[in-house]
Protein backbone atom coordinates (compact mmCIF):
# COMPACT_ATOMS: atom_id res chain seq x y z
CA UNK A 1 0.00 0.00 0.00
CA UNK A 2 1.34 4.03 -0.65
CA UNK A 3 -1.05 5.79 1.10
CA UNK A 4 -4.72 5.82 2.97
CA UNK A 5 -6.15 9.16 3.20
CA UNK A 6 -9.34 10.53 5.07
CA UNK A 7 -11.32 13.71 2.62
CA UNK A 8 -14.60 15.15 3.18
CA UNK A 9 -16.05 16.28 -0.02
CA UNK A 10 -16.87 19.76 -0.33
CA UNK A 11 -20.14 19.70 -2.12
CA UNK A 12 -20.28 22.64 -4.91
CA UNK A 13 -22.83 22.14 -7.19
CA UNK A 14 -26.32 23.84 -9.11
CA UNK A 15 -29.60 22.57 -7.93
CA UNK A 16 -29.89 20.31 -10.64
CA UNK A 17 -26.64 18.01 -9.46
CA UNK A 18 -28.24 18.67 -5.65
CA UNK A 19 -31.61 17.32 -6.78
CA UNK A 20 -29.88 13.98 -8.34
CA UNK A 21 -27.55 13.46 -4.98
CA UNK A 22 -30.85 13.72 -2.70
CA UNK A 23 -32.79 11.39 -5.14
CA UNK A 24 -29.93 8.91 -4.65
CA UNK A 25 -29.88 9.46 -1.21
CA UNK A 26 -33.53 9.10 -0.89
CA UNK A 27 -33.86 6.20 -3.11
CA UNK A 28 -31.05 4.07 -0.64
CA UNK A 29 -33.11 5.27 2.55
CA UNK A 30 -36.58 4.20 1.39
CA UNK A 31 -37.79 8.15 0.79
CA UNK A 32 -39.75 8.94 -2.42
CA UNK A 33 -39.93 12.62 -3.73
CA UNK A 34 -43.36 14.43 -3.46
CA UNK A 35 -44.83 17.65 -4.92
CA UNK A 36 -43.69 20.32 -2.08
CA UNK A 37 -47.06 22.55 -3.13
CA UNK A 38 -49.21 19.08 -1.46
CA UNK A 39 -47.04 18.88 1.13
CA UNK A 40 -47.36 21.95 2.34
CA UNK A 41 -50.91 21.81 2.94
CA UNK A 42 -50.81 18.84 4.83
CA UNK A 43 -47.33 19.28 7.16
CA UNK A 44 -48.24 21.43 10.37
CA UNK A 45 -46.13 24.00 11.39
CA UNK A 46 -44.77 22.42 14.61
CA UNK A 47 -42.19 19.85 15.25
CA UNK A 48 -39.66 20.93 12.50
CA UNK A 49 -36.15 20.47 12.99
CA UNK A 50 -33.86 22.31 10.62
CA UNK A 51 -29.68 21.76 9.54
CA UNK A 52 -27.87 22.54 6.68
CA UNK A 53 -25.16 20.30 5.10
CA UNK A 54 -22.14 21.16 5.90
CA UNK A 55 -19.59 22.37 3.64
CA UNK A 56 -22.02 22.71 0.88
CA UNK A 57 -22.64 25.64 -1.51
CA UNK A 58 -25.78 25.48 -3.68
CA UNK A 59 -25.27 27.82 -6.92
CA UNK A 60 -28.18 29.78 -7.12
CA UNK A 61 -28.52 30.33 -10.96
CA UNK A 62 -30.96 28.28 -12.81
CA UNK A 63 -32.52 28.16 -9.35
CA UNK A 64 -35.96 29.26 -8.81
CA UNK A 65 -36.33 31.82 -5.90
CA UNK A 66 -38.20 29.40 -2.69
CA UNK A 67 -37.44 26.27 -4.88
CA UNK A 68 -37.26 23.42 -2.57
CA UNK A 69 -37.20 19.57 -3.23
CA UNK A 70 -39.07 17.34 -0.85
CA UNK A 71 -39.44 13.19 0.18
CA UNK A 72 -41.44 11.42 2.33
CA UNK A 73 -41.25 8.62 4.29
CA UNK A 74 -44.17 7.43 7.02
CA UNK A 75 -45.31 10.49 8.73
CA UNK A 76 -41.52 12.08 7.92
CA UNK A 77 -40.83 14.44 5.26
CA UNK A 78 -37.63 16.50 4.53
CA UNK A 79 -37.35 19.89 2.69
CA UNK A 80 -34.49 20.73 0.57
CA UNK A 81 -33.40 23.90 0.13
CA UNK A 82 -30.79 26.70 0.23
CA UNK A 83 -30.37 29.33 2.21
CA UNK A 84 -29.00 33.30 1.60
CA UNK A 85 -25.25 32.21 2.43
CA UNK A 86 -25.94 29.54 -0.15
CA UNK A 87 -25.92 26.08 1.73
CA UNK A 88 -28.12 23.48 1.64
CA UNK A 89 -31.01 23.33 4.30
CA UNK A 90 -32.27 20.31 5.27
CA UNK A 91 -35.88 20.98 7.12
CA UNK A 92 -37.26 17.50 9.05
CA UNK A 93 -40.71 17.08 10.05
CA UNK A 94 -42.75 14.30 11.61
CA UNK A 95 -45.18 14.82 14.18
CA UNK A 96 -44.47 10.78 15.58
CA UNK A 97 -41.27 11.85 16.03
CA UNK A 98 -38.86 13.58 19.11
CA UNK A 99 -37.20 16.92 18.11
CA UNK A 100 -33.82 14.38 18.89
CA UNK A 101 -35.10 11.85 16.40
CA UNK A 102 -36.00 14.07 13.47
CA UNK A 103 -32.13 15.93 14.02
CA UNK A 104 -30.94 12.05 13.62
CA UNK A 105 -32.87 11.79 10.61
CA UNK A 106 -31.83 14.77 9.42
CA UNK A 107 -27.68 14.31 9.87
CA UNK A 108 -28.11 10.64 8.24
CA UNK A 109 -30.30 11.94 4.85
CA UNK A 110 -27.71 14.94 4.83
CA UNK A 111 -24.32 12.21 5.18
CA UNK A 112 -26.35 10.10 2.39
CA UNK A 113 -27.03 13.08 0.28
CA UNK A 114 -22.53 13.95 0.78
CA UNK A 115 -22.02 10.32 -0.28
CA UNK A 116 -24.05 10.15 -3.78
CA UNK A 117 -22.54 13.39 -4.45
CA UNK A 118 -19.05 12.54 -3.56
CA UNK A 119 -19.84 9.17 -5.52
CA UNK A 120 -20.90 10.62 -8.86
CA UNK A 121 -18.36 13.23 -8.99
CA UNK A 122 -15.33 10.78 -8.08
CA UNK A 123 -16.80 8.29 -11.06
CA UNK A 124 -17.24 10.90 -13.22
CA UNK A 125 -13.50 12.57 -12.92
CA UNK A 126 -11.68 9.11 -12.68
CA UNK A 127 -13.74 8.07 -15.62
CA UNK A 128 -12.55 11.42 -17.40
CA UNK A 129 -9.00 10.57 -16.24
CA UNK A 130 -9.13 7.39 -17.96
CA UNK A 131 -9.27 5.22 -15.05
CA UNK A 132 -10.89 1.83 -15.00
CA UNK A 133 -13.99 0.93 -12.41
CA UNK A 134 -13.31 -2.43 -11.73
CA UNK A 135 -15.30 -3.33 -9.10
CA UNK A 136 -18.63 -1.33 -7.06
CA UNK A 137 -20.62 -2.52 -4.35
CA UNK A 138 -22.41 -1.65 -1.38
CA UNK A 139 -22.08 -2.98 1.73
CA UNK A 140 -23.40 -3.93 4.90
CA UNK A 141 -23.77 -0.29 6.69
CA UNK A 142 -24.31 1.68 3.63
CA UNK A 143 -21.07 2.26 2.76
CA UNK A 144 -20.15 2.03 -1.16
CA UNK A 145 -17.02 0.66 -2.09
CA UNK A 146 -15.15 1.16 -5.56
CA UNK A 147 -11.86 -0.01 -6.77
CA UNK A 148 -10.01 1.86 -9.22
CA UNK A 149 -7.77 0.91 -11.33
CA UNK A 150 -5.13 3.10 -12.41
CA UNK B 1 4.00 -6.91 -6.58
CA UNK B 2 0.58 -5.19 -6.13
CA UNK B 3 -0.97 -3.32 -9.21
CA UNK B 4 -1.70 0.30 -8.86
CA UNK B 5 -5.27 0.54 -7.98
CA UNK B 6 -7.24 2.91 -5.58
CA UNK B 7 -10.03 1.03 -3.06
CA UNK B 8 -12.29 4.34 -2.39
CA UNK B 9 -14.77 4.13 0.23
CA UNK B 10 -17.77 6.49 0.60
CA UNK B 11 -19.26 6.19 4.29
CA UNK B 12 -23.31 6.77 4.41
CA UNK B 13 -21.95 9.86 6.68
CA UNK B 14 -20.60 11.69 3.98
CA UNK B 15 -16.79 10.66 4.36
CA UNK B 16 -14.37 9.28 1.69
CA UNK B 17 -11.33 7.01 2.73
CA UNK B 18 -9.01 5.67 0.03
CA UNK B 19 -6.23 3.36 0.21
CA UNK B 20 -3.68 3.84 -2.35
CA UNK B 21 -2.11 0.36 -3.28
CA UNK B 22 1.07 -0.38 -5.51
CA UNK B 23 1.87 3.34 -6.19
CA UNK B 24 5.61 4.27 -5.13
CA UNK B 25 7.30 7.33 -4.40
CA UNK B 26 6.15 10.97 -5.70
CA UNK B 27 3.61 9.23 -7.88
CA UNK B 28 1.79 8.11 -4.81
CA UNK B 29 2.06 11.83 -3.30
CA UNK B 30 0.25 13.04 -6.94
CA UNK B 31 -2.58 10.75 -6.98
CA UNK B 32 -3.27 11.79 -3.32
CA UNK B 33 -3.33 15.08 -4.24
CA UNK B 34 -5.70 14.71 -7.47
CA UNK B 35 -8.15 13.22 -5.28
CA UNK B 36 -7.90 15.52 -2.72
CA UNK B 37 -8.45 18.24 -5.26
CA UNK B 38 -11.79 15.77 -6.57
CA UNK B 39 -13.23 15.47 -3.32
CA UNK B 40 -12.76 18.65 -1.64
CA UNK B 41 -10.71 18.51 2.09
CA UNK B 42 -8.44 16.36 3.54
CA UNK B 43 -9.07 15.38 7.19
CA UNK B 44 -6.17 12.97 6.93
CA UNK B 45 -3.40 11.56 4.77
CA UNK B 46 -0.86 8.65 5.95
CA UNK B 47 1.89 7.49 3.58
CA UNK B 48 2.64 3.88 3.95
CA UNK B 49 5.73 1.73 3.48
CA UNK B 50 5.61 2.07 -0.29
CA UNK B 51 5.89 5.52 -0.58
CA UNK B 52 9.19 5.55 0.67
CA UNK B 53 10.33 2.65 -1.93
CA UNK B 54 12.40 3.82 -4.95
CA UNK B 55 10.29 5.18 -8.07
CA UNK B 56 12.90 4.00 -10.35
CA UNK B 57 14.88 1.06 -11.20
CA UNK B 58 18.45 1.56 -10.30
CA UNK B 59 21.07 -0.03 -12.47
CA UNK B 60 24.63 -0.80 -9.89
CA UNK B 61 27.54 -1.90 -12.52
CA UNK B 62 30.30 -3.11 -10.44
CA UNK B 63 34.07 -3.44 -11.60
CA UNK B 64 36.58 -5.26 -10.20
CA UNK B 65 39.98 -3.84 -10.19
CA UNK B 66 42.91 -6.17 -10.40
CA UNK B 67 45.84 -5.17 -8.12
CA UNK B 68 49.23 -5.17 -9.89
CA UNK B 69 52.56 -5.88 -7.84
Amino acid sequence: MGACLVLTPLVIAAWPTMMAAVMGAAASMGFTAVESASIREKVPKKKRVETDIENSEVVAEGMARGQKMVIQKGDITIEFGRDERGACTVCVTGEKHSDKELKKIGEEVAGRVVQQYAYHKLVTELKQRNYSLVDEKVLQDGSIQVRVRL
Amino acid sequence: MERPEFNITLTPAGKVKVEIKGVKGQRCVDLADLLKEIVGKEDQRQLTADYYAPDAKVRIDAKVRESTG
